[in-house]
């Protein structure tokens, strides 16, 4: 970006901003909170080169970037600044993660992605049986993978999903306003990301396009994570290709009748006319088909609860942590852990009580997270004890 | 010997708003500068396009030249400590750097805002009695007998009826 472009987006002169460059003027802290806000960078990052903001790549503002895109990259970069503050609190089991195949993205992706797939399904096991398969694969991600699935309501624009790879502080980020079946897909796809990528730390993704190895790879480990061919070739053994069969496996795999019908082309299940009539008609016009031809009721359209905003569960515990030990503000805890003010204040002694006491509000919950709850000196608010300066 | 009390933009604006910015000149007067910092004036300068009040903040003369903090870092740090996921990182700087100046100059900060004020009362700010609201210069006044009971509670009121307040005062108020 220009200086002069740089000065229009700010309440300041073309002359200023060059000696701010040149270091021929101070920067007060609030410019440097304009300059980065202007450019969408982190202050933190913009202060001081080495942070681990800094470390990640620049989300420089270039003009194209739709309002989604940039709630996302804020809500990734707010999450950077507090890596440093987080870090003594988080209590992530790297171990499965690192014992991952070792994968080199190349011209055998689909081999690779295949195999990859097959180690994951083996590791991931309790959500394909779960109603809400979206919320029980994240969770399970969480606790066994150790990195944390945060879900931004980023409105129904392009963006679905992105992958912070960074090994330190790995993080994915869903759209939550997308249907629940194509979030699915989007984690698998940067559960790939995150199991394969290593050196390109942030990884954003609009449409899941096969645009280069990396994309291809991601997609065709989604396709083979959540609709394994084993899975699907067994259900056509048992149903040919009828109305249960589609059933079937919408229900087992929780994807969308769109991600079902190419991945039943890819396995040659269907030739391409077959894929292009089904996806023209629908499930909806499937469903009717079958009924008026077979006399068979088939649902392929169950209700999906729609998804929410909704924090990263590895994160909130580590941030409910770090505001007991003072560490983490209130507003920052409140964003991170998904708490209300109310449950927050809980946490806050009365006056005249200790920690403890205010603990023992939520007691077996803190006990599930494994947080010790010793006794901290409670802050004084009485008149009594106030010393005026 | 006094200390400076830094008051950040919540706080002069709600007091400015309800008409008793003469208090914290009863007050404070005598008390040495600093008394605001950069980020405040901006915010205040940036309110007075909407806000009269603001405009009367500006006009103050016994507010003195605003003093920017040493340790940048720190403020830059305090800020996203008080702010939430969409805030602007412009949010919440008055009271980043006004805690952070009353702590290099080892001031007492004033404020009206809820996060500004607990996060400041900690150790590693300011501790409890170093951290004042609008509530506490209202008692103050009143000990002084610079306002009477009634006129501290109008004033409670006044500011309640428009802004959230912070009061751990003994007045009852509905």
């Amino acid at each position: 970006m220009l200086a002069k472009e740089l000065a229009g987006l700010l309440d300041m002169s073309e002359a200023t901003i060059s000696e701010i460059e040149n270091n021929k003027r101070s920067v007060k802290a609030y410019e440097i909170a304009e300059i980065a806000d202007a450019l969408g960078i982190s202050a933190i990052a913009l202060f001081d080169p080495n942070s681990f903001s800094s470390s990640i790549p620049v989300f420089a503002r270039t003009g194209g970037a739709s309002t989604s895109t940039e709630k996302v990259q804020r809500v990734v970069r707010w999450y950077a600044d507090f890596k440093e503050i987080l870090d003594p609190h988080i209590q992530r089991d790297l171990e499965l993660f690192n014992a991952r195949p070792r994968v080199e993205i190349g011209e055998d992706f689909l081999k690779q992605s295949k195999d990859l797939a097959a180690w994951c399904n083996e590791k991931l096991e309790g959500w394909r049986t779960s109603d809400d398969k979206f919320m029980a694969l994240k969770f399970e991600i969480e606790q066994k993978f150790g990195f944390d699935i945060v879900l931004i309501d980023a409105g129904l624009e392009e963006i679905l999903g992105a992958s912070l790879t960074s090994a330190e502080f790995p993080l994915i980020f869903i759209n939550s306003s997308i249907l629940k079946q194509r979030a699915l897909f989007t984690l698998a796809h940067e559960l790939g990301h995150m199991l394969s990528v290593t050196d390109s730390p942030l990884i954003l993704d609009y449409k899941l396009k096969d645009e280069n190895n990396v994309e291809k790879f991601a997609n065709a480990f989604a396709a083979e994570f959540l609709m394994p061919e084993s899975l699907v070739k067994e259900a056509y053994e048992r149903h040919q290709f009828a109305g249960q069969f589609l059933e079937e496996l919408l229900k087992t795999c929780g994807v969308s009748w769109q991600s079902l019908i190419y991945r039943l082309h890819n396995l040659r299940l269907i030739n391409s006319k077959v894929r292009s009539v089904l996806l023209e008609i629908g499930a909806l016009g499937y469903q009717a088909y079958v009924l008026d031809k077979n006399k068979l009721e088939v649902d392929l359209l169950p209700y999906e609860v729609p998804l929410k905003a909704a924090p990263g569960s590895i994160l909130a515990e580590a941030a409910k942590r770090a505001f007991i030990a003072g560490d983490l503000g209130v507003n920052p805890t409140l964003s991170m852990s998904g708490f209300t003010e109310e449950q927050l204040a809980s946490l806050y002694p009365p006056p005249g009580a200790t920690s403890t006491e205010a603990l023992d509000v939520d007691l077996e919950e803190f006990k599930n997270m494994g947080v010790t709850t010793e006794v901290v000196e409670a802050p004084s608010l009485t008149d009594e004890n106030r010393v005026y300066a | 010997m006094a200390q400076p009390v830094i008051y950040d933009t919540c706080l002069l604006s709600h007091v400015a708003e309800i008409g008793y910015l003469h208090i914290l000149d009863f007050l404070y007067k005598d008390r040495p500068e600093p008394r605001w910092t950069p980020a405040v004036k901006r915010e205040v300068t940036k309110g007075a396009a909407i806000h009269v009040f603001c405009k009367q903040i500006l006009a103050l003369t016994w507010l003195g030249e605003p003093q920017e903090p040493q340790d940048t870092n720190a403020v830059l740090h305090l800020r996203n400590q008080l702010s939430s996921q969409d805030d602007p990182q412009t949010a919440n700087m008055g009271e980043a750097e006004s805690i952070i100046l009353a702590r290099e100059v080892n001031g007492s900060f004033m404020t009206n805002d809820f996060g500004a004020y607990y996060r400041a009362g900690e150790k590693q700010y300011l501790a409890p009695n170093r951290v004042f609201s609008a509530c506490n210069a209202l008692n103050e006044a009143r000990e002084y007998g610079k306002l009477s009971p009634i006129e501290v509670e109008e004033a409670h009121n006044l500011i309640r009826a428009k802004r959230r307040m912070i009061c751990d005062c003994r007045l009852k108020l509905p």
